[in-house]
């Protein structure tokens, strides 16, 4: 027992699929004329590959901390996230929610745990034809909720009008409040929660997360939040930890992870009449990440973002370069780094992307 | 050691968790159930005339049939009705569990994933599902025998015993549990969940040729009355004709009683290991692809 409400040791996940380049449904199942016959030939034949969804992740959350997991798409979180609730079992390492093995231990440790998914992994829970309210009455049965204090949390999330719609009738936004609300239903030690605000409006997602706040400050609740945005980390986390490809890349607070990626400024332009390789003219500069995005390549204008040491001694050159080469600057702007450098920096570093 | 009031306390609350279930399969249906009945009832009477029909284009007075052929196809599809959805309802109860689990990894999670969230085993879930249906299939079952009574003179023997009848219901939808429960686990054995299900499309493929629901199985020949003799189905068809029509007792449907128990003596646990098998493997992968 490792005394801490979260703790992961060499956590992997890996997932045999079909290899790729001969999976053939179109002309190998006409040979075989039957789903059957055709599926039983492909997994005992066809080359199969591993995926590695999560590669010895190692992580510590004391109780009573707010922590989020920080990294783009498909970089484990998901995965991460649903070993520790139980969903999916790790294929090696191990780990433990509030002490109890979420493999061996497995009954106990989901009693520790509020999962709440992502919108679009939680769209399988509440059915389309029945009411919000039935839906709830049949969770808030299931979870061993009272349904008045479910009713009372539906009004608060701005559901008390669409109680008596089928569920199916809602807009996206209307629907993550419901899954979001079913996975509150329960209150634990432990909440993991995974990108819980997509598909909720701006004023929802302010809502859940300062209600977050409120249970890991009033009531000491553990929590451990995957997300995709460094503004939302920033925003809540005591500690930030960064993951990329199934690794963890890095980890601390969101002070120590600025300073630590050399990040003091980030300056982010606005240039037309780019007709050049900008990505590469802004390398030659050192920064720590850089970033481009086409705006209108047909007229060659892009948006960038760097983050640099000190923007008084990259800026003029900069701009003389844009100049020369006939580009034009029609916005500009300097800041002071936040999470979002770090993990820009962290992110790209971890990919062989460094320039600094 | 586990106690006696432990048990009992997580059977009472698995039973609260059945009861949810079952609101949630009332809610599901309230809306259309009373308008959906006259429909249901229609086309049971349209099929049933249907063989009426047939029977006189075709000889329907053949003494196989007993001398009353509505009554002989009535009485095998009354008992047909639930071994049927016996066989068809564990795959669909699966189907349901793992609804929405898609992709590497299980990005779309599905309902098992909200029992485990919530504690509840997917067997509680399973045992909802499964008891529901064959509670409604009562009400087909009710249908027919009405459809029958009402309009193709049908009439069960006086004093039947309808002890037995319900003995009958009782061992056949146990027998075919244990098909379908193996036909649950191809969901994921065979991956069953992107197309056919081999096991009962393959029974039913038989099933009204050989077990004696439609055809009398004297006129069959030998290759296929053996294929007839291993069904479930085959047993309880003749049990319950015997009982319905003829009049038996439990005594003279003893045998074809005998070889259902011992079909479901040997189904029920295969098809259990099986079940099992395939959800640790599903467990395991936590990948449908």
């Amino acid at each position: 027992m490792s005394g801490d409400a979260v703790f992961a040791e060499g956590l992997t996940r890996v997932y045999r699929i079909l290899g790729a380049g001969f999976y053939d449904p179109g002309s190998l199942y006409d040979v075989f004329g039957s789903r059957f016959v055709y599926e039983v030939f492909m997994r005992a034949v066809v080359r199969k590959r591993d995926v590695y969804a999560l590669s010895g992740v190692s992580l510590r959350v004391g109780e009573g901390e707010f922590v989020c997991v920080l990294g783009p798409n498909g970089s484990g979180k998901t995965t991460l996230i649903k070993i520790l609730a139980g969903i999916i079992p790790p294929s090696g390492g191990r780990a433990e929610v509030m002490g109890y093995d979420v493999v061996r231990e497995r009954d106990m440790a989901v009693r520790q745990v509020t999962y709440i998914p992502s919108l679009v992994a939680a769209g399988a829970w509440a059915q389309a034809k029945l009411t919000v309210r039935q839906n709830l009455r049949i969770m808030s049965r299931l979870f061993g909720a009272r349904f008045e204090d479910v009713l009372d949390f539906a009004g608060r999330f701005g559901l008390g009008d669409v109680l008596d719609r089928p569920f199916g009738s809602l807009s996206t936004g209307q629907q993550a409040r419901v899954g979001l609300l079913i996975g509150l239903l329960r209150r634990s030690p432990v909440y993991l929660l995974d990108e819980p605000t997509m598909g909720l409006s701006p004023e929802v997602a302010r809502m859940l997360r300062g209600y977050l706040l409120d249970l890991n400050r009033r009531l000491g609740v553990t929590v451990l939040y995957a997300t995709h945005h460094p503004l939302e980390a920033q925003e809540v986390a005591s500690r930030v930890i960064i993951m990329d490809r199934g690794r963890v890349i890095t980890d601390g607070s969101v002070g120590e992870l600025v300073r630590s990626s050399g990040v003091e400024e980030s300056i982010r332009l606005e240039a037309y009449r780019v007709y050049f390789d900008l990505g590469g003219l802004l390398r030659e500069f050192g920064p720590s990440y850089v970033e481009v995005r086409p705006l209108r390549p047909e007229v060659g204008e892009y948006e960038a973002v760097l983050g640099v040491r000190d923007s008084d001694e990259v800026l003029p050159r900069l701009l003389n370069e844009l100049i020369s080469r006939g580009a034009r600057v029609s916005r500009l702007s300097v800041r002071r780094a936040s999470l979002e450098d770090a993990y820009l920096y962290y992110v790209g570093s971890a990919r062989g992307e460094r320039y600094g | 050691m586990v106690s006696i009031q432990s048990v009992l306390e997580r059977v009472r609350v698995n039973l609260g968790h059945v009861a949810t279930f079952y609101y949630e399969e009332v809610s599901n249906i309230a809306v259309w159930w009373l308008w959906n009945i006259p429909f249901q009832f229609l086309q049971i009477f349209f099929s049933l005339l249907l063989f009426k029909y047939f029977a006189e284009a075709f000889g329907g007075s053949s003494p196989l049939y007993g001398g009353n052929f509505m009554a002989y196809i009535i009485s095998g599809l009354l008992i047909n009705t639930y071994m049927d959805a016996s066989m068809e309802v564990y795959y669909h109860s699966i189907a349901a569990l793992y609804h929405g689990r898609m992709g590497v990894g299980g990005v779309h999670l599905s309902r098992r994933d909200f029992l485990h969230l919530a504690g509840i085993s997917p067997y509680v879930f399973i045992f909802a599902r499964v008891s529901w249906r064959h509670l409604m299939e009562t009400l087909t079952f009710a249908l027919y025998l009405l459809a029958g009574v009402l309009f193709f003179g049908f009439h069960v023997s006086a004093g039947v015993d309808w002890g037995v009848v319900f003995l009958i219901v009782l061992l056949s939808v146990a027998a075919c549990s244990g098909i379908g429960l193996v036909s649950a686990s191809m969901y994921f054995l065979a991956g069953a969940y992107r197309g056919v299900e081999p096991i009962v499309w393959f029974v039913r493929l038989f099933v009204p040729l050989v077990s004696g629901i439609y055809v009398p199985r004297e006129l069959l020949p030998r290759e296929l009355a053996m294929v007839g003799g291993i069904l479930p189905q085959t047993y309880a068809v003749g049990a319950m004709r015997k009982v319905l029509l003829g009049g038996a007792v439990l005594s003279d449907v003893v045998a074809e009683l005998g070889v259902l128990v011992l079909e479901a003596l040997v189904l029920i646990p295969v098809g259990v290991v099986f079940l099992r098998y395939s959800l640790s493997l599903e467990r395991k992968r936590a990948t449908m692809f």
